[in-house]
């Protein structure tokens, strides 16, 4: 099967970000990923080419430096209903803190919490099911 | 708390000041009472004595005037007798006065019909109190009496030697009778005045007494109201003294839980980015693509090596004590590079050294972990796009302290990052570090009383400045 979606993958960790690029590449085929380094590059990324790469889906890490995931989804459920259409947050850490646990659940604008290494047979379900409901 | 301090020094004596007051209080309480019912007993054994002394007085005057007229021994015989009463007091009187306490006087007391359990009293209070005013008062009118009683004697002895020679003539018996009415008057005026002086001296010191009893009852109360209402304040302030450390104890609690979170996620970062480059090798069939994945693999394992390191300094740099020691800056800086010397690009930076200061008495833990952090981020965050790079290490001695100076031309610092980098996990690029190092060296430099101050330029460089006090611990 083919995504016809793109992805942005927000997440400052270099090997991280190599590891999700050709997990991607090599189990779903998705070749470019777009990369952002910190939540306030992810931002402008958005706002610069998001309406070009619809439907989109976001990895966002939590822990990075400048601007963090909790700061970037504030920022994002900012933006207008028109301008998140089509875009699928999924939060991507390795946190074990209850607390932020709850709080990126309760954040509407995330769709699903995975947790590092990158599951890319579960992502891959969700996201079958999901298409497939829609 | 300095305030609290002073205080807590102050109440200490304060409880023993009145704890002392009450013991003292209630000792004095049970003497004065013990001695004024002594005294008082005494003086009603002396009016009882007196009653004695004044009823026999007044028989012996009844049987001596009967036998002045009738001439009858036995009036003789009671007179006699009952005369040996106040002439046993006078005895008395005279060997306390000359002698003090001796078994002629006890037994002058008791021929003064006296009970014998009175005795000790009343010898007691003679002896020692025979100048206070009013029992002097009271001894000089049992001494007129006795006077008197001496004469009476003398008349009777006139009187009897008359009969026993038959010459007692009319005129003899009335002269004698006006004398012994005469002596009988004053008696009764001297017997009289001495129960007065006695009853007066009572009810003074009964006075006396009840005002005593009132004054030390009134301390005693007062001390133990006062010592209660300090240990009631000292227990309220132990109790808010309690609450406050519970507070910050709690507070100490969630910042440890915080801690541990905090250092789970960056002791699982690693693990999870390895796992992930596990993944991905497994997928992955070029042989040299496979290398470079090591490669990152060991990278992931050095960061976390690394972390673990930071976070064993963290701990140390808290617990251990401050040991002041001569320590060689020399030494600490070649260990220093010699043990960073595996991270990347650092055989490609020109090390300088200016060290015009090298053996000083400070903390040598402390300062291994300043240097070795300065340097290793100096080494991490050098430009590589840079021709030439270099760090360059001084140490001199200025304004009375001991600097030292590490100077980069890496990638320097932005401004708007300058007031976070001493912050716990702040990182501009959590790549290269944990985001302890700079935290840490913080509160080393605090530790050591020292400072620690920073200027750097982005794209330019960055030179940080410790110093360290010379007369460290005044």
């Amino acid at each position: 099967m083919e995504f016809k979606s793109s992805f942005l993958l927000i997440e400052d960790n270099l090997i991280d970000q190599l590891v999700i690029k050709q997990l991607l590449k090599k189990v779903l085929y998705v070749d470019p990923v777009f990369i952002a380094n910190n939540g306030k590059e992810g931002l402008q990324w958005l706002i610069d080419n998001s309406k070009y790469h619809k439907p989109l889906i976001i990895l966002l890490d939590i822990q990075m430096p400048v601007m963090n995931g909790f700061e970037f989804l504030n920022e994002y459920n900012k933006l207008s209903i028109e301008f998140k259409k089509d875009i699928q947050v999924y939060v991507l850490s390795s946190t074990l803190d209850p607390d932020e646990i709850i709080e990126i659940n309760k954040n509407k604008a995330v769709f699903k919490l995975l947790s590092k290494p990158f599951p890319i047979e579960e992502f891959r379900e969700t996201f079958c099911i999901n298409t497939k409901a829609s | 708390m300095h305030k609290l301090n002073v205080f807590k020094k102050i109440r200490f004596p304060n409880v023993f000041v009145l704890i002392l007051i009450v013991f003292i209080s209630c000792a004095l309480l049970i003497c004065i009472n013990f001695f004024t019912i002594k005294i008082l007993s005494a003086n009603r054994a002396y009016v009882n004595g007196e009653s004695h002394y004044s009823k026999a007085q007044k028989d012996a005057s009844r049987h001596l005037i009967s036998y002045l007229y009738t001439a009858d021994p036995n009036q003789w015989k009671l007179y006699t007798e009952e005369l040996k009463v106040p002439q046993g007091d006078g005895i008395a009187r005279k060997t306390l006065l000359k002698a003090g306490d001796n078994e002629i006087a006890r037994q002058g007391f008791l021929a003064g019909r006296n009970h014998k359990d009175d005795l000790d009293d009343v010898i007691w209070l003679f002896v020692h109190f025979k100048n206070v005013s009013f029992l002097a008062k009271a001894i000089h009118e049992w001494e007129q009496g006795d006077l008197l009683i001496d004469q009476f004697f003398i008349i009777g002895t006139q009187i009897h030697a008359k009969i026993q020679h038959k010459a007692l003539s009319e005129s003899d018996q009335k002269n004698f009778l006006s004398r012994i009415n005469k002596i009988s008057g004053q008696l009764n005026i001297n017997e009289r005045n001495f129960s007065n002086t006695l009853g007066e001296g009572t009810r003074k010191i009964k006075n006396l007494l009840i005002i005593m009893n009132i004054f030390f009852i009134l301390m005693i109360v007062l001390s133990v109201c006062s010592y209660y209402s300090i240990m009631v304040k000292r227990l309220t302030i132990s109790k808010k003294e309690t609450e406050v450390k519970n507070e910050n104890l709690l507070l100490a609690n969630h910042e440890l839980d915080r801690f541990v979170y905090s250092a789970s996620h960056d002791l699982r970062s690693p693990i999870t980015s390895l796992k992930g480059l596990i993944k991905i090798t497994q997928l992955e069939d070029d042989i040299s693509q496979i290398k470079d994945y090591l490669e990152l693999m060991h990278k992931s394992l050095v960061k976390q090596d690394q972390f673990i390191s930071d976070i064993i300094d963290y701990s140390k740099n808290k617990r251990k004590q401050i040991v002041m020691e001569p320590v060689s800056l020399k030494e600490l800086f070649e260990e220093s590079i010699s043990q960073l010397m595996h991270i990347e690009n650092a055989t490609k930076i020109t090390f300088t050294k200016e060290l015009l200061v090298d053996q000083i008495e400070s903390d040598g833990l402390r300062l291994r972990i300043i240097i070795s952090n300065l340097l290793s981020n100096a080494i991490k965050y050098a430009d590589n796009s840079k021709q030439e790079m270099f760090i360059s290490i001084k140490t001199y001695f200025d304004e009375n302290a001991h600097k030292i100076e590490v100077t980069d031309n890496g990638i320097g610092i932005k401004d708007e990052f300058k007031d976070n980098i001493f912050e716990m996990y702040f990182g501009t690029n959590k790549n290269k570090g944990s985001g302890l190092g700079l935290y840490i060296v913080k509160e080393a430099v605090e530790n050591i009383k020292g400072e620690i101050s920073v200027s750097s330029q982005s794209t330019i460089g960055s030179k940080f400045i410790v110093t360290i006090p010379t007369a460290y611990g005044i």
